[in-house]
Formats: structure tokens, C-alpha cells, sequence
């Protein structure tokens, strides 16, 4: 979105009611959103079962959305409820943990290009899950680390290394695939 | 264009996606969403009337209160009738969005249940033949917003304390997840229980757009105020070409739920999941309590866990891992088989997701011998594959300890020791053994004697003669071990151990008889679940062991 006013206004419009906001919300976000399942989604929950889902919550309890601003952050957080909702059905055992980790100080994080998107894409669905979705929302939405931490439901800090332990997999993983 | 936008659309681009915007059926389906949406909030419906009629007269769970559902339905177009909406599903609309009003301002809950599985199992596993087990849920979301919730069975307790969640399979299996996940994870269906309004808010969106699933509300009026009841009818997922798998999870079983709602408040009150096969319908779940808004320590949200834990966490990927993605199931069986046999605790390793290999499983697998490995199949929605195999267990010399130190006079067993003569299990006689009628007859046996008899009455299983020469409660326990592994299906004559019973000796170290007994191992037959949906690919030995 390139101006939060105007996103602002079309979930107040929403929050009113009004039919053609919401469409204009979907145009807006859902390109986006299907990206960000696909990424979560590797395991054969049906990408478009989640985003009805999705958009049918949104329709339904975006009178509570306190804060319009904060729009992008609630979707988000939505839609991966969804997506380990649908997890949970398939699952016998579990997702495990996950050690944090922390960027060694004064170590270089790697900047992509926009030309390289396509190797990026390529890239970015062999890193381990909780690297790909933080690249996900940074990469995709320009997210904050806050809203990030805010989405997946960790520290600030954890995104921080988090982000910068993936992108270093995902150069690697880019040289790798360039041979 | 700056580089962030660049690259977000050429992300979504490689992604054959069109990052303009939504696609044309994607329009269409969002805009009949949005219609549907719309009319619900004014006229409606979708659930046609004559659906309500058949799900109900079909159904075999009602067929029995088939009276009582026949006025339900009366009330339910009476309603509809007056209100000048032309299908009863108007009517479960209306419910379901008080229902979902009501539970609105809950901030605590906690649900007591029963349900036909094995307390140390996966939480969702049920079985038609397995005995009621207890469940407890307690959910609490603070003046923060923070939720925290905890379910617990005998042997599982899995706890959210607001950042992670950990659950302990007792007694010192554990397993942490780095994030909050929503309550039902760790396949635990029921934990959606405590959020209501999730309930409440999937079976509205059944009811409004036609999803797979049948359903049906009805008004009961009962003695004590009259209930709302809905039903919906589900249908097993998943491939049954083998049915290994069908009717060991809910999702896994043609099933019924029945939520009942206190018809005034609106608030659930009740809950069962009944299970359809060709000849009865079964109970399987039910909840038995249900209280709002008690006060919850938030102590109940934390977990000790035992000072020697085992963790389970993904696999990594190892040295040499190609070698093992490139197994099949059946290899992987194998080679997991074979490691046991000889002891390999580290190759075991790989096949696990633990941090080190449980003793008690080192006691148990090793030295084994592999009769056969099956075919892989898959069953039901299982993500891995089903090993079918036969091993059987290694030999181990054991020495039982026997005592006629007691008022009946006459060879008790009292310990149960290895090879070494190292204390495995002590016996512990609460009371003093019986008298028997022909207590004589049992006096006059010697140690050797009685340790062919017990091993001889615990190969029949004769529990009443294995009772001569151990406590009650052993024998009961062992009973009840028995009860369950038939339950599952296991062959228990089959698996039964073969004892030999050798000499007699005085150990004046212990002061007490011993009679020296080999244990000639016994065969195990089972299927065993693999799978390799993990980041290091590789397969992983995921139960049936």
C-alpha cells in the first residue's frame, strides 16, 4: 500500500460496511497473501481453502480491528492461524522447536537485488520454514521488525537474527543453485 | 520504482502471480462471498429444509429419539413460519450468533470430558473399543490479552504459557514449540473446544455456504430448560484403500458432533462426538463439565518437567544424510530394525527424534531379531507410511526371588533380578498371601515349582491362579495391560513370553531363594509409521513401536 491514509480510510470504509471497500482490500492484498500462504504451506494445506477463510474473517471481525493502521499485521496473523490450523488436522505429531539464534556483531547482511527475484523465489522455498516466512513478510509487505514479531508471535530481537541468519541461507542457497 | 517494490513483484511474479491484483475467479468467488455474507445478515439460507429432514431421519444417533427430533422440527418451522424465512437453516443462523455473543465476554473456561483413547497417546487418537479416559482443559486470556491454556489426559499434559508450548509425555518424553500455537495443535481437535467462538463461528460458516459437512439444529426441550442442539454429520477424510487407519482419529471416522446450547443464555453446554460404523453408532467423546469464567492460577499454565527429559525435536540434517533421504520406508524400517539388533544406539538415533535413545527402549528392541518386514502402505490422512513388520525380542536371563516367609506358609514371589543378580522390580506384597482352601498343596511346592507354576498360569493368562504367587494388584495390573494391548488389536497369545524355568539356588548375599528363568523372547507383530516430512527429508520412526 502506498499510503497508509488511504489504507486507513478503505478498513474505515469497511468497518462501515461498505461492499467496494472490501473489494478494494482484496485487489489490494490478496496477490500478496497467496504468496505468504504458499510459503507457509508446503505441506498440502489448499492454499485457496486458507485465503477464504481468511478473507471471510476478515469480513466478519474487522469491526473489532481497534487499530486501522494496523491492518496488515492483523491479516497476517489471520491467515497464519489458518495455515497452522490446517496443519493441526494433518498432523500426527508436531512442529519442534526452533533455537534462537543470534547474529555474530558486526557481520554483513546480505542485500538482493531486484533482478534476481526469480532465483530469489527459488531460493527462498528451500530455507527452513521460519527463515522463509520472516523473508516472506520483509521481502513481500516491507515490514517492520515489530510487525513481523507482531505476526509470527516472537521478540523483536528474534526476528532480528532471525532475518539475518536467513538471508546469509539464502545467499548461500542462491550460490548453490547458480552452481 | 524503488528495489522493495521491484522485488515484491517479482517475487509474486515467479510465483505465477499476478501482483495487479486478484484473478477473475478470485473476484467472482470473493464477491459471492461477500453476497452470501450480505443475505445472512438480512433474509437467506442454504440448508435447505428438506436436507434438515433427511440428516436428521438418516441419522442413527437420532433414529432412537426419532420422537423427539420429529418435534424439534415442528418447533423449528414454527419458528421459521412466523418469521416468514423459508428453511430452517435461518433459525441455526439466529442461534449461532447469540451463541457467539454470549461467549463473548469469557475469559476463562475450563472443560472437564471423557474420551475412548490411551492416556500416554497421541491426543487425538480414539479407539471404539478403548475404555473412557479423562481430559481436562483450562483456558485463560489475562487483562493483556495473553492467552494461556493447558490439556492434560493420564499420560499427556501439553501446556501454553503464553510464549511457547510444551508438552510432557509422562513420564520424561518432551517436546517444546518456540511459538504460541493455537489451541487444537500437537493434534489435540478438542483443545478448539475452549474457543467457543471458533466453534461457533465454523459451523456458522457451514451453515451458511454449504461446506461438505451435513447439518442440522433442532430444539430440545428437556425437563430442566430446553437446548439448542446442533449436529453436524462429517464424513471420514482420507484413503481407506488399506484401513489401518480408519476410526483412529476423529477426522479418520464417519462421525457425528453434537453441540448442545443452553437455550436462554446461548452459552455450549455440552459436546459429544459420536462415531457411525456398520453397526452402531459409538460415543467416543463427551464432555462432562463445562464452567465460565472460574479463577485459574496461573501456576496451572507452567510445566515441571522430570530432571532427566528426553526432547523430541525435528530431525537435522546429517553428515551423510543423502544416504538416508534416499531410503524407502521399508529400508528405513529395516535399517532402524537392524540397528536395534546390534545395538547401533547412535544409527537408532537417526531414525528418531529424540535427543538421546529412551533405556527403557535400548532394554527393550535390543538384540532383537527381524522375522520379516512387510509392504509399506499408506491409511486415512497419515502424512507417513505404515511398516508392517515381525521382529522378536532378544533372550534375557532373569532370577526370581521367592519367600515362605509369611503367614500362609508357603513360596511367594517377591523381586524379580537380571543376570547379575542386580534388583529389577521388587514385589511388594501390601497384605500377607491369602490361605488358600488347599493351601497344603501349594505349601509342599518348591521355588522351581512355583516359578513353572506362575510362568505356566501367565502363559493361559489365568490370572486366578497367577494370583497364588503374586500381589493382587500386580496381577491386576497386568490384567489391565493385557485388556489394552487387545484392545488395540495386538495378538496378546502371540506375544506372550516363552519362560524357561531352570534351577534353584540360596543366595546368601540377598538371603532369599532364587530360581534361575530365561525368558525366550517373544515376537512382536505390528505396523510401524514412518515418515520424512522434515527439514533433513529423512525418515523418522513416528510410532508403532
Amino acid at each position: 500500500m502506498d499510503s497508509e491514509g488511504q489504507l486507513e480510510k478503505i478498513v474505515h470504509r469497511c468497518q462501515d460496511g461498505e461492499r467496494t471497500a472490501f473489494e478494494e482490500l482484496f485487489e489490494i492484498y490478496q496477490p500478496r497473501l497467496k504468496y505468504y500462504v504458499r510459503r507457509l504451506n508446503s505441506e498440502g494445506v489448499d492454499t485457496n481453502d486458507v485465503l477464504q477463510d481468511v478473507w471471510l474473517t476478515v469480513f466478519k471481525k474487522i469491526h473489532k480491528l481497534k487499530d486501522a493502521q494496523n491492518f496488515a499485521v492483523w491479516l497476517y496473523r489471520i491467515a497464519r492461524n489458518k495455515v497452522y490450523d490446517g496443519f493441526r488436522r494433518k498432523e500426527r505429531f508436531v512442529r519442534l522447536p526452533e533455537e534462537e539464534e543470534f547474529p555474530v556483531s558486526g557481520s554483513v547482511e546480505p542485500v538482493f537485488d531486484a533482478k534476481d527475484a526469480e532465483k530469489l523465489h527459488r531460493a527462498l522455498n528451500e530455507l527452513k520454514p521460519y527463515h522463509r516466512e520472516v523473508l516472506t513478510l520483509s521481502f513481500i509487505e516491507q515490514m517492520s521488525y515489530k510487525s513481523i514479531a507482531d505476526v509470527v508471535g516472537c521478540s523483536i530481537g528474534t526476528v532480528r537474527s532471525r532475518i539475518f541468519y536467513a538471508k546469509q541461507s539464502l545467499r548461500k542457497e542462491m550460490e548453490r543453485q547458480n552452481g | 520504482m524503488d528495489n522493495n517494490k521491484k522485488l515484491s513483484e517479482g517475487l509474486l511474479r515467479a510465483d505465477g502471480i499476478n501482483p495487479a491484483g486478484a484473478t477473475e475467479s478470485e473476484r467472482i468467488a470473493f464477491g459471492k462471498m461477500l453476497d452470501e455474507q450480505s443475505k445472512s445478515k438480512q433474509s437467506r439460507p442454504s440448508v435447505a429444509w428438506s436436507d434438515i429432514w433427511r440428516i436428521i431421519m438418516k441419522s442413527r444417533i437420532t433414529k432412537f429419539a426419532a420422537a423427539a427430533a420429529i418435534v424439534a422440527a415442528i418447533v423449528v418451522s414454527v419458528t421459521v413460519w412466523n418469521s416468514s424465512i423459508p428453511t430452517a437453516s435461518a433459525s441455526a443462523v439466529q442461534v449461532l450468533t447469540d451463541a457467539a455473543k454470549a461467549v463473548g465476554d469469557v475469559q476463562s473456561i475450563h472443560i472437564k470430558a471423557r474420551m475412548r483413547t490411551l492416556p500416554h497417546d497421541n491426543f487425538g487418537m480414539i479407539g471404539l473399543k478403548f475404555d473412557f479416559v479423562p481430559i481436562e482443559m483450562w483456558k485463560k486470556v489475562d487483562d493483556a490479552g495473553i492467552m494461556r491454556w493447558r490439556i492434560e489426559k493420564p499420560g499427556r499434559v501439553i501446556v501454553m504459557d503464553g510464549n511457547s508450548t510444551t508438552m510432557l509425555i509422562r513420564p520424561n518424553h518432551a517436546v517444546k514449540g518456540e511459538r504460541p500455537y493455537p489451541i487444537g495443535c500437537f493434534d489435540t481437535w478438542y483443545g478448539h473446544l475452549m474457543n467457543v467462538n471458533e466453534i461457533i463461528d465454523n459451523a456458522l460458516k457451514a451453515t451458511m455456504n454449504r461446506f461438505s459437512d451435513q447439518l442440522c439444529m433442532r430444539n430440545e426441550v428437556l425437563k430442566d430448560g430446553s437446548e439448542l442442539v446442533l449436529e453436524i454429520e462429517s464424513s471420514a477424510q482420507g484413503d481407506f484403500t488399506n484401513d489401518w487407519c480408519k476410526n483412529t482419529f476423529i477426522i479418520e471416522s464417519d462421525h457425528k458432533k453434537v453441540y448442545r446450547f443452553e437455550a436462554e443464555t446461548k452459552l455450549l453446554k455440552g459436546f459429544e462426538v459420536f462415531v457411525h460404523t456398520d453397526k452402531e453408532d459409538v460415543l467416543v467423546f463427551e464432555v462432562t463439565d463445562i464452567e465460565y469464567n472460574p479463577q485459574i492460577d496461573n501456576g496451572m499454565f507452567m510445566l515441571e518437567l522430570p530432571a532427566d527429559v528426553i526432547w523430541h525435536q525435528e530431525p537435522k540434517p546429517l553428515a551423510d544424510n543423502e544416504k538416508y533421504e534416499k531410503m524407502t520406508p521399508k529400508e528405513a524400517a529395516e535399517a532402524f530394525f537392524k540397528a536395534c539388533a546390534e545395538e547401533n544406539w547412535d544409527e537408532v538415533l537417526k531414525f528418531m527424534s529424540s535427543s538421546r535413545v529412551d533405556d527403557r527402549l535400548k532394554e527393550y528392541y535390543g538384540g532383537l531379531e527381524i522375522i520379516s518386514i512387510g509392504e509399506p502402505f499408506k491409511s486415512g490422512i497419515y502424512a507417513g507410511w505404515l511398516v508392517p513388520y515381525e521382529i522378536r525380542l532378544r533372550p534375557t536371563e532373569i532370577n526370581v526371588r521367592l519367600s515362605k516367609e509369611n503367614s500362609a506358609g508357603r513360596f511367594v514371589i517377591t523381586g524379580m533380578y537380571d543376570s547379575k543378580l542386580q534388583l529389577q522390580e521388587e514385589i511388594k506384597w501390601s497384605n500377607e498371601p491369602e490361605i488358600l482352601t488347599d493351601n497344603d498343596t501349594y505349601a509342599k511346592m518348591s521355588p522351581e515349582d512355583v516359578a513353572k507354576a506362575y510362568f505356566g498360569a501367565f502363559s493361559r493368562l489365568d490370572f486366578d491362579e497367577m494370583r497364588k504367587f503374586m500381589p493382587e494388584s500386580y496381577v491386576a495390573s497386568l490384567k489391565g495391560e493385557v485388556r489394552e494391548a487387545a484392545k488395540r488389536g495386538i495378538d496378546v497369545q502371540k506375544q506372550l513370553p516363552i519362560v524357561e524355568v531352570g534351577e534353584a539356588f540360596w543366595s546368601a548375599e540377598h538371603s532369599a531363594y532364587f530360581v534361575k528363568c530365561r525368558n525366550l523372547g517373544r515376537v512382536k507383530e505390528w505396523k510401524m509409521g514412518v515418515r520424512n516430512d522434515n527439514p533433513a527429508k529423512r525418515w523418522v520412526v513416528d510410532g508403532g513401536i
